[in-house]
């Protein structure tokens, strides 16, 4: 069995989303099965990513309570304050009937918050080129993680001799400024190069960079591609978000 | 156990919205803050330590008793005001080691302060972890972190960008396995 396979059983056994038989079967599977073990070890280490993800969630939500407990102000004034809740209360409800009757309700996702909640900014690891010496391409990754997207086109911008990776470093710092057009040019380049390691990327965040155009039509063109490309993990992202299209 | 007590401890198994009331109570509770800021007080904490170290003692508290750590063996209250002790007495420990270090004296100790209940690990990462929740991408996370809190499909399609339950669920299972994927290509 492959390992994605194993993988999708220990998330199911895991989410009890198995049947009691089938979930016998693979705890005696684990019992004897050192890929599976090495498997559920690896899924510990993954579970405890998720905890810290789960404890900073509940973090930032104790972090949004702080400003009414830490008021003793606010707590005076609370009748006051709850008279004026309720009136801003009936006020919203009141501008939403009236809105209603000219609005749908609720308002549709746009292509583009759509494109937003699906990308995913990439770490970069700059290979050698003729275009920048080591310090550079430290900068460049450094400006990278510090979001400094300016410094990024301005360094690559102007250059007709660049590496695939700077390539793509450039396309996403357009991205990242909202400069579309230029980011679809660069990332229509590294779909031309036809490199396995950069095309079916570059075509993902295509995509992406159209529908935040709202060019639902091109960028669905792209996604039904990607649904045949061999990268599991991409033809699973363009699905979903086909769908949610 | 007090029955107040129950009602926050189902509330926080049930996860999702309930977890956030059982959140918003220990919060607000002011005997609980008044016992713990006087303790913390006489610990040589100032008050903004103690609103942090109030906040890390709820995330603890409401992990710990979901990961079924918490015995009842005293009232949540207590066992609240006795993390933040142990988190107040581990992070004082740090300030002095810090300040030992500026003035190059030797640490206070080399012995971790911990409750048994190992008390840092949701807070101190490895760095390959945070590497791993870096590569994860900003929605993943989010997914992941209210699914680990138990909201229900529906919620977390309505807290974020996603059209409905089976987008999520979709999106929820296939951030697992890109983090599985990490997992075993990384060196853990």
């Amino acid at each position: 069995m492959s390992n994605n396979n194993l993988t999708d059983k220990i998330i199911r056994y895991h989410a009890d989303e198995m049947a009691p038989d089938e979930q016998q079967a693979f705890e005696d599977q684990m019992s004897s099965d050192k890929k599976l073990q090495n498997l559920q070890a690896d899924y510990e280490v993954a579970q405890s990513a998720v905890d810290a993800l789960a404890y900073d969630e509940l973090r930032s939500k104790l972090r949004q309570m702080t400003e009414p407990s830490q008021s003793s102000t606010r707590a005076a004034n609370s009748g006051k304050t709850r008279f004026s809740f309720r009136l801003a209360i009936a006020a919203t409800v009141l501008l939403l009937l009236v809105a209603g009757t000219y609005l749908w309700w609720p308002t549709p996702s746009t292509p583009a918050a759509l494109a937003s909640s699906f990308y995913e900014a990439p770490n970069f690891s700059l290979e050698r080129s003729e275009q920048t010496n080591d310090d550079q391409r430290t900068a460049l990754t450094t400006a990278w993680q510090r979001e400094d997207y300016a410094y990024i086109t301005q360094t690559l911008g102007g250059s007709d001799r660049l590496e695939l990776t700077e390539t793509q470093l450039l396309a996403h710092a357009y991205y990242q400024q909202q400069e579309w057009e230029k980011a679809i040019a660069l990332f229509t380049t590294l779909i031309d190069q036809d490199d396995e390691r950069y095309a079916p990327l570059a075509r993902w965040y295509r995509a992406l960079s159209y529908l935040q155009q709202d060019q639902t039509t091109k960028a669905t063109a792209d996604l039904e591609l990607l649904r045949g490309s061999d990268n599991a993990a991409l033809r699973a992202q363009a699905e979903d978000l086909l769908e949610a299209l | 156990m007090a029955v107040t007590d129950n009602r926050v401890l189902q509330r926080i198994e049930k996860g999702g919205e309930s977890l956030e009331q059982a959140m918003h109570e220990l919060y607000s509770d002011e005997q609980c803050r008044g016992q713990a800021l006087s303790l913390l007080l006489r610990m040589g904490a100032g008050e903004q330590d103690f609103e942090d170290v109030f906040q890390d003692g709820i995330a603890h508290l409401i992990m710990n008793i979901r990961k079924g750590k918490f015995k009842g063996e005293s009232s949540v209250k207590t066992y609240l005001i006795s993390i933040c002790k142990h988190l107040w007495m581990n992070k004082s420990k740090q300030l002095a080691n810090r300040k030992a270090l500026l003035e190059r004296q030797p640490p206070v100790s080399e012995e971790r302060l911990n409750s048994p209940e190992e008390l840092l690990i949701y807070q101190e990462r490895s760095q390959k972890l945070q590497v791993l929740l870096t590569k994860i991408g900003d929605p993943c996370r989010r997914i992941l972190s209210l699914w680990s809190l138990s909201y229900s499909m529906d919620e977390i399609s309505e807290l974020t960008d996603y059209k409905n339950a089976a987008v999520v669920r979709k999106k929820k299972h296939h951030c697992l396995q890109q983090l599985m994927k990490m997992v075993q290509q990384s060196d853990f």
